[in-house]
């Protein structure tokens, strides 16, 4: 990677489901609906094309599933070294941005909600 | 049916419009999960809508999205230094390839960009004068016949007064002046009759003295002339008193009053500026041929302008009827009058651009094919690479960049070809317009740029991606096994249409290239270095009483032999159509030369008299009988020689009957084909006919400039407004065979490059069809196969191809002279084909016949290991 790129939504929700431990593609909607309340805000299609860049960008691979899923043909999904660390640079750039957001309204005119 | 059954077939149905790559890797488990999805929804007694149509939609918008990334991925790797150096191996290691290719796009990008850069002289020009992108020029177009109508001084008095949108309105004409230096020299000059508003419209001020002012055109002002720098240097030596001093001019003498700096040559290619007469009471539709010129004025464009234009001749059509009901006012771009082109030629540039274009693809998909071989022979390589992590797009850009390298090479070459090309013209160019630019436009060369690029892409990345892809997996796997990458229909199919392609265009090309050259191929039957062509001009009233005298004149002068009056030089022939009656039947048409000529034209010219009489002096009167006699070609190739005298002829549209009464010899001869020799048909120029302003005349002498300088002198002696503009006649026949010799390289050179892509091509295709099967050949052989057996079957299936695409090619070929009447193959459709065809033949045998010896060269015991 030349530089830190900034993440779309369905690509972040990705790599947050597969940072920890493998999932497949249709327990990382699963996981990105519990979430979101049940709006991930994306859909099947959406997410294999996210899957693809996110590989094609060497952000996540493909390992082994678990051995209770063996006789499922389905691809497990892991993050990479390169994975983790973008997606720790994009938290902490949401964090920079979160930060200045509350600051902003906190200190609004009209004081804004807490 | 269940909601897992729609939404599965949904997605399945949606994935076929998913770029292939993505349908084959990703598509089934995008379905399983969308089954999984929807079964879930199903088990939790979700309702189905809104899940339904918002899964459509996104399986729609995603494959608009995989389609974008599919096309933007492949630009994604950069082309590296590494690349670009690999690329320039290649173009070593392939040298056929460069080459042949490297040839093809070059002759293509040269044609391409010199139209192009034609194109931009003509339609869009730099002016170089202060605003000259906002000079333009005005004039009555016929709507009948499609023609400029220049005798417009009534519409450009008109115009000056009301026109809003345009400003500065000047006139001029362009007339012909003998410059007579006393008793010592007489130059034929262009001088420009120009309204005094000419030189605001320039806005260039004298060097020395003043412009011309309104005064200068009022009746019985003093004769005056601004002169150019040239002019100032040569004939005045540059002399600081020159205003005031005398410039002879026709019949009057002028004034200087202003020098105009260097290079100011407003409004075409001028030295000299009179005053222009105007005619204040001049009916419509006559007066002189003018050009009418104006600046557009603040905050106007030529739409604007034309808008007004329009109205002020609508209103012109409806006051006079008579003169203004065909006639369409246009404002166009400065240099279009100059040009005879009219707002619609504008619009045509693009198409033509285009269609001439098409010419570099035709090339560059040839060059694909070749490419395409040579990646073929690749695959094992690409197929390792991408084993070893390479992306299809690395690959596809590796061959882009090999491409680009010697697309650039190629079009920098081709680019230098015209230049060169310019610079030529450059230095035949002896009067050029002040616009004239004989350096390449940066517009070409962003176009050749541009071209360069698209010739890179049709020829790597096209092959390239042909040929990567899933095929490279595959190809991997023959990789491994030893054996070569199967190419399929495909390779048989470019095989047939290669060969098609070179059986029918070839010939074509040779046909309609040597039909073009052959007529060239003309000698005079005279010789050409004793005679001198001059041509004159002036006002028409004084023209019958100059050719008198002048007849008078040069038969007293020594340096003559004889002289002609003629409508058309030797060498400079006008086509036109006839009818002869042929006994009681209906007359014959034919389409012959014609020319007007006095009745001592073919004793000047020495042309014998074959049967019955030449001209003679009573003929020219005007009462005599209509005669005409015709030559040789004539009398063998259109009537027959028996029976000819006293047959008539007319000259179509419609003339009177012109009666044969004599046949001569041809003035012209073919030593290739005696058919070749232009039918010509003789009238005789009557006493005071207007067309006769040609003469033609036998020096005693070698010196013709010498002679050119007497003729003049007698001119300007006989009528000093009557200028006569000569040249050699041997210049004519020189300017023919220049033009016979740029043809023949030419056409030469298309051959050459035709012939060149259309061989390596088809050597190209079938030799690796045949390499193909080389391990096959050995395996064959280890098992017991007849090597003469097997070497047939190796050609048969080679040979089958290529028949199929000689087959048709010539169908092609027939199919294509039959619509063109003819005219595609021009009669020599037999000997071309066969020619073609044995060369085909013969590319092909040799083609296959590398690739089979290596076959039979191969160790059985090797090729059976390999299986």
């Amino acid at each position: 990677m030349d530089g830190p790129i900034s993440l779309r939504a369905v690509e972040l929700h990705v790599l947050l489901s597969v940072v920890d431990r493998p999932r497949h593609g249709y327990a990382i909607l699963q996981e990105a609906e519990e979430r979101t309340g049940g709006q991930p805000g994306f859909e099947i299609p959406t997410l294999y094309r996210a899957l693809r860049r996110l590989r094609d960008a060497g952000l996540i691979h493909v390992v082994d599933g678990p051995a209770a899923d063996a006789g499922e043909r389905r691809e497990y999904w892991e993050a990479t070294a390169l994975g983790r660390k973008t997606l720790r640079a994009e938290l902490t750039r949401l964090e920079s941005l979160v930060a200045i957001g509350r600051a902003r309204i906190g200190h609004s005119p009209s004081g804004g909600r807490k | 049916m269940s909601l897992v059954a729609i939404a599965s077939a949904m997605a399945r149905a949606c994935l076929l419009l998913y770029p292939p790559a993505f349908r084959r890797e990703w598509g089934a488990a995008l379905t399983a999960d969308i089954c999984h999805r929807a079964s879930d929804i199903t088990g939790q007694g979700l309702r189905a809508f809104p899940w339904l149509p918002r899964l459509f939609a996104s399986l729609l918008a995603n494959a608009v999205g995989a389609w974008v990334e599919a096309a933007s991925g492949l630009t994604r790797p950069s082309i590296s230094w590494l690349d670009l150096r690999l690329a320039l191996r290649m173009l070593v290691k392939y040298p056929g390839l460069t080459l042949t290719g490297g040839c093809g796009i070059a002759v293509a990008m040269a044609i391409v960009v010199g139209f192009f850069s034609m194109n931009h002289w003509y339609f869009n020009p730099r002016v170089p004068l202060h605003e000259g992108n906002r000079l333009v020029g005005l004039e009555n177009w016929d709507r009948q016949t499609h023609r400029e109508q220049r005798h417009s001084l009534y519409d450009f008095l008109i115009w000056r007064s009301e026109l809003k949108s345009v400003e500065d309105l000047m006139a001029f004409r362009s007339v012909a002046r003998n410059l007579i230096d006393g008793d010592r020299s007489v130059e034929h000059v262009m001088v420009a009759e120009m309204t005094p508003s000419g030189f605001a419209l320039a806005r260039v001020p004298p060097l020395t003295g003043r412009t011309l002012i309104e005064a200068d055109t009022a009746p019985g002002a003093a004769p005056v002339v601004v002169i150019g720098y040239d002019v100032w240097r040569t004939r005045f030596g540059s002399a600081p008193d020159i205003v005031g001093r005398t410039v002879r001019l026709g019949g009057a003498v002028h004034t200087v009053v202003g020098v105009m700096p260097e290079d100011f040559a407003f409004p075409v290619n001028h030295r000299f500026w009179l005053p222009l007469p105007i005619d204040h009471d001049v009916r419509p539709g006559t007066g002189p041929e003018i050009y009418v010129s104006g600046r557009l004025a603040e905050g106007m464009s030529l739409d604007s302008a034309q808008a007004e234009l329009t109205v002020l001749g609508k209103r012109l059509e409806g006051q006079l009827p008579g003169t203004h009901a065909q006639l369409r006012p246009e404002v166009l771009p400065y240099t279009y009058p100059f040009a005879g082109m009219s707002r619609a030629s504008g619009s045509e540039l693009g198409l033509m651009n285009f269609a001439v274009s098409l010419i570099l693809i035709v090339v560059c998909a040839n060059v694909a094919i070749l490419v395409y071989a040579r990646t073929a022979a690749r695959m094992g390589e690409f197929a390792v690479r991408g084993a070893l992590g390479a992306s299809r797009a690395r690959i596809v850009a590796q061959m882009f960049a090999e491409s680009l390298v010697l697309t650039t090479v190629a079009g920098a070459v081709g680019l230098l070809v015209v230049q060169l090309l310019l610079m030529e013209a450059r230095r035949l160019h002896r009067a050029p317009e002040f616009w004239r630019d004989y350096s390449l436009p940066p517009s070409a060369v962003l176009y050749a740029a541009g071209l360069i690029v698209l010739a890179a892409v049709i020829t790597g990345v096209i092959p390239a991606l042909q040929s990567t892809g899933r095929r490279l997996q595959i190809n991997l796997i023959h990789f491994n096994y030893g054996a070569a990458p199967k190419l399929g229909r495909v390779w048989s199919g470019l095989i047939v249409v290669q060969v098609a392609l070179a059986v029918a265009v070839v010939p074509i090309v040779i046909a309609l290239g040597w039909s073009q050259m052959r007529e060239l191929v003309t000698a005079p039957a005279f010789v050409p270095e004793q005679y001198l062509a001059a041509g004159l001009a002036g006002p028409q009233e004084r023209m019958a009483r100059t050719r008198a005298e002048l007849v008078r004149r040069l038969g007293a002068e020594p340096t003559f032999a004889n002289h002609s009056f003629v409508s058309e030089l030797p060498g400079q022939p006008r086509e036109g159509r006839i009818s002869i009656q042929q006994g009681l039947s209906v007359p014959v048409e034919a389409t012959v030369q014609t020319a007007a000529v006095d009745s001592s034209f073919f004793r000047t010219m020495a042309v014998a008299s074959v049967a019955g009489r030449s001209f003679v002096s009573s003929d020219e009167d005007e009462h005599a009988a209509d005669v005409v006699v015709v030559d040789r070609a004539f009398a063998e190739r259109i009537t027959g020689t028996a029976g000819i005298l006293g047959r008539h002829v007319r000259f179509l549209p419609a003339s009177r009957a012109y009666e044969i009464v004599g046949i001569v010899d041809n003035i012209e001869a073919s030593p290739l084909d005696r058919a070749l020799e232009r039918p010509t048909v003789y009238r005789v120029l009557k006493g005071g006919e207007q067309a006769g302003r040609e003469i033609v005349v036998r020096l005693n002498t070698v010196d013709q400039t010498a002679a050119a300088t007497t003729l003049r002198r007698i001119v300007a002696s006989v009528d000093p407004w009557v200028t006569v503009d000569t040249i050699p006649l041997s210049d004519i026949y020189r300017a023919r065979r220049f033009l016979f010799n740029a043809a023949a390289v030419a056409i030469a050179v298309a051959v050459s490059c035709v012939l060149l892509l259309s061989a390596a091509g088809v050597y190209a295709l079938v030799s690796f069809t045949v390499a193909q099967r080389t391990r096959e050949i050995a395996i064959r052989l280890a098992l017991g196969a007849r090597a003469p057996q097997l070497l047939g079957h190796v050609f048969a299936r080679a040979m089958r191809q290529i028949a199929i695409g000689i087959a048709t090619g010539i169908v092609l070929a027939l199919l294509l002279d039959a619509s063109a009447d003819g005219e595609a193959l021009m009669g020599y459709g037999g000997p071309l084909l066969s020619a073609m065809v044995g060369i085909v033949a013969i590319i092909g045998v040799l083609a296959a016949m590398g690739p089979a010896r290596r076959g039979f060269r191969i160790d059985p015991v090797a090729a059976l290991r390999g299986e």
